[in-house]
């Protein structure tokens, strides 16, 4: 498969503001897919009309684990029966996906799935399986992660070295080639599993490593 | 390539295995009392595991779940050995997937620190990864789906299309979920949940009750299955995913996406609508998605297609919803009945269409299991039996 867009969202990004508006609700993790997820769109060259049926690939491997905190609070502070549903809503690991497919007005498949070490790697296998199958012509596969201080305290209580930072980023993958065509990739082939979404961004954006295909 | 089903592996409040399961299905008993898993302050009927006992505490209780499903699904594809099987697993949940611990965050923020075993228990809880490490599965194909209550569904459709591109030979698929307090306390501040016992597709339903469970079918190429002298008697045939695009919580009011879902599903199985024995419905019995539901069958299927709901056996068991409905869709095509929609007394006009109000003989090939998710997801399933 091909990718020929690539949206990164990290906290050094310009904010396209022009989305946002229509996200104010949203929390941050969700902020973060949409406006990554745009970015590899707009970024493709893609038609408008392509959105009926790209498909959606969301990855993670702690979700909106500070949306889900905050319910925490709200169930600790108010009692079960007081808690808000704009928490909860935002607190299940598929409302970024919903976001972006009801705010980009994407129709297709969508997908959200986690796994706490190769969780891109899956995604990546995921699209190409609908790209093989003919599923949808074009995918939008990214991976999304937040921090927060309780998933800090975690992790440094559990793991010798861990390195969790936040940001988003997706890569528009397509069966054919496209406008823009940064590589070909083929997951199957692909030795490394723990491959993570930011390290791949990388690597493609940077002329050096522009290569024709990842192995 | 034809995907055969050469095991089902089901565990609900509807029973702990597939005999029991059919039993009450049959005698249309269900089984719903007050919480007791767990402190609350609400006061809801859930569908809870009666009699279940988690094998070792060291695992979340989504993951006993599935590793009882597991087993009887392994144990009817007679398949207990792995070495040499190109395998994939491929599972659904909610629960399992959130760090949700009340306990240890309710320390952590009072003293600035807590013990970790929770989150420890947490990490090591990642569904697919824990079945893999279980049942010592040596495989890549191994991918736990968030897709809230599609979330089952789309496991088995994700590794259909595994077997299909070659990636392996056999899958483990399906969903699990346990009853928890989160997405009860949740549930309920959406406004969603009832008081009484739930009625899908009635004209007068208030609403979901929650449950726990899992469900499990093993997915195998047709020539691994008849290689191992399988009877082959059930087959997946299509499935279809769209998003409705419309909103985080509420289902498009045409049922856009599912509509989609349908149409995708039906064409990959190659079959037209008159074919559709009956449907296993999302039928959650919230205002929202019954009415859309139901409506959306009727324009595609017409009025006198047959379904049913039978979360008014389990509650809604979220992402094992999905796993556990493909399962009961398949135990329809086998054994040639559906259980009643039960619950249900009074037709809805604005649906239009009713489910079917007692225990229901089918003739056809085909059926289809639908679920509608949080987010709006909609997944098709297409089942045949042969």
């Amino acid at each position: 498969m091909y990718i020929s867009g690539i949206g990164v969202v990290s906290d050094k990004t310009e904010k396209d503001i022009s989305i946002l508006k229509g996200i104010r609700r949203a929390d941050d993790f969700s902020k973060m897919a949409i406006l990554a997820a745009h970015n590899a769109f707009m970024d493709s060259g893609l038609k408008e009309e392509t959105k009926v049926n790209l498909g959606v690939i969301l990855s993670t491997a702690f979700g909106p684990h500070v949306t889900t905190f905050k319910f925490l609070d709200d169930i600790l502070d108010y009692g079960d029966a007081n808690v808000s549903p704009t928490l909860f809503s935002h607190s299940v690991h598929n409302a970024a996906n919903s976001y972006i497919s009801s705010n980009l007005g994407i129709f297709g498949p969508t997908l959200t799935l986690t796994d706490f070490s190769k969780s891109f790697y899956q995604a990546l296998l995921v699209a190409q399986s609908w790209l093989e199958e003919k599923r949808c012509e074009h995918v939008l596969v990214g991976y999304v992660e937040q921090h927060g201080k309780e998933i800090d305290y975690i992790l440094s209580n559990i793991a010798k070295e861990y390195f969790l930072k936040e940001g988003s980023v997706f890569f528009l993958v397509s069966a054919e080639k496209c406008l823009k065509e940064y590589c070909s990739i083929n997951v199957l082939t692909y030795q490394n599993e723990f491959i993570s979404g930011f390290s791949l961004a990388k690597s493609l954006l940077e002329p050096k490593n522009y290569v024709k295909e990842v192995k | 390539m034809n995907i055969a089903i050469t095991g089902l592996g089901a565990i609900s409040a509807c029973g702990l295995n597939l005999k029991e399961t059919i039993t009450n299905f049959s005698l249309g008993i269900r089984q719903a009392r007050e919480v007791t898993l767990f402190k609350t302050d609400l006061n809801y009927p859930v569908f809870e595991a009666k009699g279940f006992i988690p094998e070792d505490k060291k695992y979340m209780r989504t993951l006993s779940l599935a590793f009882c499903a597991i087993k009887e699904a392994i144990i009817e594809a007679n398949l207990t050995d792995f070495s040499g099987i190109r395998l994939g697993i491929c599972l659904g949940t909610t629960v399992a997937s959130q760090l949700n611990d009340v306990d240890f965050y309710k320390e952590y923020r009072k003293n600035g620190s807590a013990p970790v075993d929770a989150a420890k228990r947490f990490l090591e809880s990642n569904l697919a990864q824990a079945v893999k490490d279980y049942f010592h599965i040596n495989t890549k194909f191994c991918c736990t789906l968030v897709n809230a209550c599609s979330s089952g569904t789309d496991a088995i459709g994700l590794a259909i299309s595994w077997l299909r591109n070659d990636y392996c030979d056999i899958a483990i698929a399906g969903g699990a979920d346990e009853l928890n307090r989160v997405p009860l306390d949740g549930f309920n501040s959406l406004g969603v949940v009832s008081n009484s016992l739930c009625t899908p597709f009635d004209r007068d339903r208030s609403g979901l009750n929650l449950g726990e469970g899992s469900g499990i079918v093993i997915l195998e190429k047709e020539e691994s299955a008849l290689k191992r002298n399988r009877t082959l008697d059930l087959f997946f045939k299509g499935y279809g995913l769209a998003a409705d695009g419309h909103h985080l919580t509420a289902p498009h009011p045409e049922g856009r996406g599912l509509e989609r879902a349908l149409d995708f599903a039906m064409h990959q199985s190659d079959i037209k609508v008159d074919e559709v024995a009956f449907i296993n419905a999302h039928g959650t019995a919230t205002r929202d998605n019954d009415k859309v539901e139901g409506r959306v069958f009727r324009k595609v299927f017409g009025e006198n297609i047959k379904f049913v709901s039978t979360k008014g056996f389990t509650g809604h068991t979220l992402g094992a919803a999905g796993g556990l409905e493909a399962v009961f869709t398949c135990l329809g095509l086998r054994y040639g009945w559906i259980p009643k929609n039960v619950g249900f007394t009074h037709m809805d006009e604005q649906i239009g269409i009713a489910p079917v109000g007692v225990k229901t003989d089918i003739k056809g090939r085909y059926a289809i299991s639908t679920s509608l998710a949080f987010g709006g997801n909609n997944s098709v399933l297409v089942i045949a039996r042969n």
